[in-house]
């Protein structure tokens, strides 16, 4: 499911001609639609132009919304047609610092248009200098950072002998327990500090906030296999804890307690290690680390994962899940157990298969929002928390990127058509993308002086070798000779 | 000589056989067109059944090299191999693997243009700086001026290119704010978007060249027909251009020529940074998209350029020294 909008059925036939799509004419290319805009100009990798759709049905623009819109402006344009800006230019720009000039220079009304988490740079950059706190400060950027509703996580494979499932009642209790003590090491408030670039809020649950039936963020709500109430404050519990369960487990100071082999486990990375990357996968070796498991990183891709996947030939792995929908279901069905990844080729990687949690799903996914639902989501979540099949990783904070000229801007994950709603104050942009960006000449003569210089110099040289003679003696430049004549006047 | 061109082409028909060998060999090693379908696909809700419409929508729905449920040569033709040999050989190249990119052969051609305004401006500027320069620093040779000039050379060789760029985005354009970081646009508004990389790329590569084409002429200035010429009382400038520069020309020609292909291919790390739509960003998008389809061809179009341009530097041999003859 990667398209959400309902196609009608003549558009699907007609994009399915033979030889439409080997022409490039597929509905990514040359789409067809009833929107507010149409799309001019599709140059691959380097522009996609979108011009008013002057046979739109037109939309006014909504009178409700969100608590605190109304106080951020987000309402001023109510009841008024929509879009309100005429052309919208998409110029695709991969090298990030050349993007980030342009947009410091004006030349970018909104920095990334797709994605909603590049902001985040420019409020370390903020962070970092008080010169360039200064400059965003006054040229006005909007990067005020919101949550969204996407999840990142490490998780465990249930159908390994040694985390997952064990063969006896008892063993799987031991196993449990090691997963609560792994839990209770990966510290996520920590790696948000160590890692700004990619900071949220720890998860206590697997359905992100903003979502109904999500309790992340209430008072009082929290992950009690991995935390606990300190002062009336939520605060992780300690690592002798997580020592503890190891013991428990059967693997006292991370070693076998029969054989007294050290525990290792493997932990499949997405992506081959980098320098963007290494410092994040040392990240959770320490974690791992910390209560003495020693973890083999398996860097791999995801053709190579998904085919791991399908053999349940994995341990331990770090995945994301942004929404397709807002619905805590859309989070839920992630750990419904006829949804396992090895089995059934769904999106439950973990495969976790717990007969409460699947019987509680399965009244979740058809009920409407409201008390009952809340129940549900609320007893899914805790037995969740106790099987413990992911560490519960953390919901990414977002920020993006505009100018304070663009009006009417409301990022989310899952809102797609922000476009019609936008409106901007052009006159604000002309004059500050004139004033941000005055020439600067005077480098430029400096150089030219610079060369006249050496030029001069080596003309010089030159013309003292040509008077040089051969023991390097130079000699004056010598008169013409004068000519002698005589005329009859 | 047109014995000799002819074997050369029959030469770099055998090599481009082997290098499509080699690639189809290495890429369908490296990935399956499975997991081609995955990457493309995505991580989301990736069926066996999508896998399979991905996988016929491109022809990768065949054996790799051997179809043992044909009967006769179609066992060997009608294979992925096959299907995909030939059409490169005919230069059709097909649908790129990703679900948005179209026809390969369109992106090509239409990309190519934007290569060659970045090219062959460069290329012949190139020419010409590294040239003069070189010949500068001959006619100061045993100066302050030489000395420093080559240990400006190297300083210069020495650094990477993607050091110019970031430095001369840095002051050209944030700093002096008089050309654009980035971008493209087709029509004469090119200049000021493609001046910053020409004027960079010639920077970068002046001190390479410069060196090696001094060492080449200095190595001319010590033959005999030089001192026949200062003899004869020609003044220095006319010595070097007229007789040194003439005789010098074959290793200039050889390192100049190996630079044409890129004239066409566009420059990889030049036209990334420079947000310029050119053949070189077109492979390095594709590289990061792991759209091994474009990446094949690219690489096809490069080794047929790279014998191409071969085969016309040595012609330019007999051009540049009469006394060279193909055989």
């Amino acid at each position: 499911m990667t398209f959400m909008a309902p196609v009608p059925w003549e558009a699907d036939a007609f994009y399915a001609q033979p030889g439409m799509a080997q022409r490039g004419m597929t509905l990514d290319r040359w789409p067809v639609g009833t929107g507010p805009y149409m799309m001019s100009e599709y140059i691959q990798d380097r522009r996609i132009t979108m011009v008013r759709n002057p046979n739109y049905r037109g939309e006014p623009y909504p009178c409700e919304g969100a608590p605190g819109d109304k106080e951020a402006g987000l309402l001023d344009d109510c009841g008024k047609p929509t879009p309100f800006i005429d052309k919208m230019v998409l110029t695709v720009d991969r090298e990030g610092t050349s993007l980030k000039n342009k947009f410091r220079q004006g030349y970018y009304d909104i920095e990334v248009y797709e994605r909603s988490d590049t902001g985040k740079d420019y409020l370390i950059d903020m962070m970092d200098s008080e010169r360039v706190n200064a400059e965003y400060a006054e040229k006005g950027f909007q990067l005020k950072p919101f949550s969204d509703v996407n999840v990142y996580y490490i998780a465990f494979n249930l159908l390994d002998p040694t985390l997952g499932y064990g063969q006896t009642p008892e063993q799987d209790e031991r196993n449990r327990k090691l997963r609560h003590a792994i839990s209770i090491a990966i510290d996520w408030e920590e790696y948000s500090k160590t890692f700004p670039r990619r900071s949220g809020d720890a998860a206590m649950g697997p359905v992100a906030p903003g979502v109904f039936g999500s309790r992340e963020g209430q008072p009082g709500f929290f992950n009690p296999v991995t935390h606990r109430l300190v002062n009336g404050k939520v605060e992780r519990r300690p690592i002798d804890d997580a020592k503890r369960l190891l013991a428990e487990a059967g693997y006292p100071d991370g070693r076998d307690a029969k054989t007294g082999k050290p525990l290792v486990i493997n932990y499949d990375y997405y992506s081959a290690p980098n320098p963007g990357n290494k410092p994040e996968i040392d990240w959770v070796v320490r974690q791992f680390d910390k209560i003495d498991i020693q973890l083999e990183v398996r860097a791999t891709d995801n053709p190579q994962f998904q085919d791991k996947a399908k053999k349940g030939s994995y341990q331990v792995f770090w995945l994301g899940w942004n929404a397709d929908y807002p619905d805590a279901e859309n989070f839920l069905f992630l750990l419904y157990g006829p949804n396992g990844k090895t089995k059934y080729q769904g999106e439950n990687y973990s495969n976790y298969a717990s007969p409460a949690y699947d019987k509680l799903f399965e009244r979740i996914k058809s009920l409407d929002d409201g008390d009952e639902k809340q129940r549900l989501i609320d007893e899914a979540v805790k037995v969740a928390q106790q099987d413990a099949p992911w560490t519960m990783g953390f919901f990414p904070h977002a920020s993006a990127a505009s100018q304070r000229w663009v009006k009417n801007l409301k990022y989310a994950l899952l809102i797609r058509d922000t476009g019609r709603y936008l409106r901007l104050d052009t006159a604000d942009r002309a004059a500050a993308i004139q004033a941000w960006n005055r020439p600067v000449w005077w480098p430029l003569w400096l150089l030219v002086v610079a060369l006249i210089g050496v030029a001069w110099f080596a003309w010089h040289n030159l013309r003292r070798r040509d008077r040089m003679n051969g023991r390097g003696q130079t000699l004056p430049d010598r008169e013409p000779p004068a000519l002698a004549a005589s005329g009859r006047g | 000589m047109g014995s000799y061109v002819v074997r050369r082409i029959a030469y770099g028909a055998l090599v481009l056989l082997g290098v499509n060998l080699i690639t189809f060999f290495l890429f369908f090693t490296v990935y399956t067109p499975d997991d081609m379908a995955r990457l493309n696909l995505g991580g989301k809700r990736v069926t066996p059944e999508a896998i399979e419409k991905w996988k016929a929508e491109r022809g990768y729905d065949k054996p790799l090299y051997w179809n043992d449920a044909r009967d006769g040569s179609a066992r060997l033709s009608d294979t992925v191999f096959w299907d995909r040999s030939v059409s490169l050989f005919a230069l059709r190249f097909g649908r790129a693997d990703g679900e948005a990119a179209g026809d390969i052969g369109d992106e090509v051609a239409a990309r190519m243009k934007v290569s060659l305004q970045l090219a062959l401006p460069l290329f012949i500027l190139q020419v010409i700086a590294s040239v003069a320069f070189a010949l500068l620093l001959v006619m100061l040779r045993g100066t302050k001026l030489d000395v420093w000039g080559v240990v400006l050379c190297v300083v210069m060789l020495s650094i990477s290119s993607l050091f110019y760029i970031m430095v001369g985005q840095f002051f050209f354009s944030r700093l002096m704010k008089i050309a654009p970081a980035s971008g493209y646009a087709a029509g004469f508004d090119a200049v000021k978007f493609l001046a910053l990389p020409i004027l960079l790329s010639l920077i970068a590569r002046i001190g390479g060249e410069g060196r090696l084409y001094r060492a080449m002429l200095l190595e001319e200035l010590g033959k005999d027909y030089v001192r026949t010429a200062r003899a004869k009382g020609l003044a220095e400038p006319r010595v070097m251009i007229v007789h040194v520069l003439r005789n010098a020309l074959i290793p200039v020609i050889t390192s100049a020529g190996a630079y044409l292909p890129y004239v066409f291919m566009g420059s990889l790390v030049f036209e990334s940074f420079f947000g310029l739509p050119g053949l070189g960003a077109y492979v390095i998008e594709a590289i990061g998209k792991q759209d091994f389809a474009i990446v094949r061809t690219m690489v096809f179009l490069g080794s047929l350029l790279y014998i191409a341009t071969y085969i016309v530097i040595d012609i330019a041999y007999t051009w540049a020294d009469p006394r060279v003859r193909l055989a």
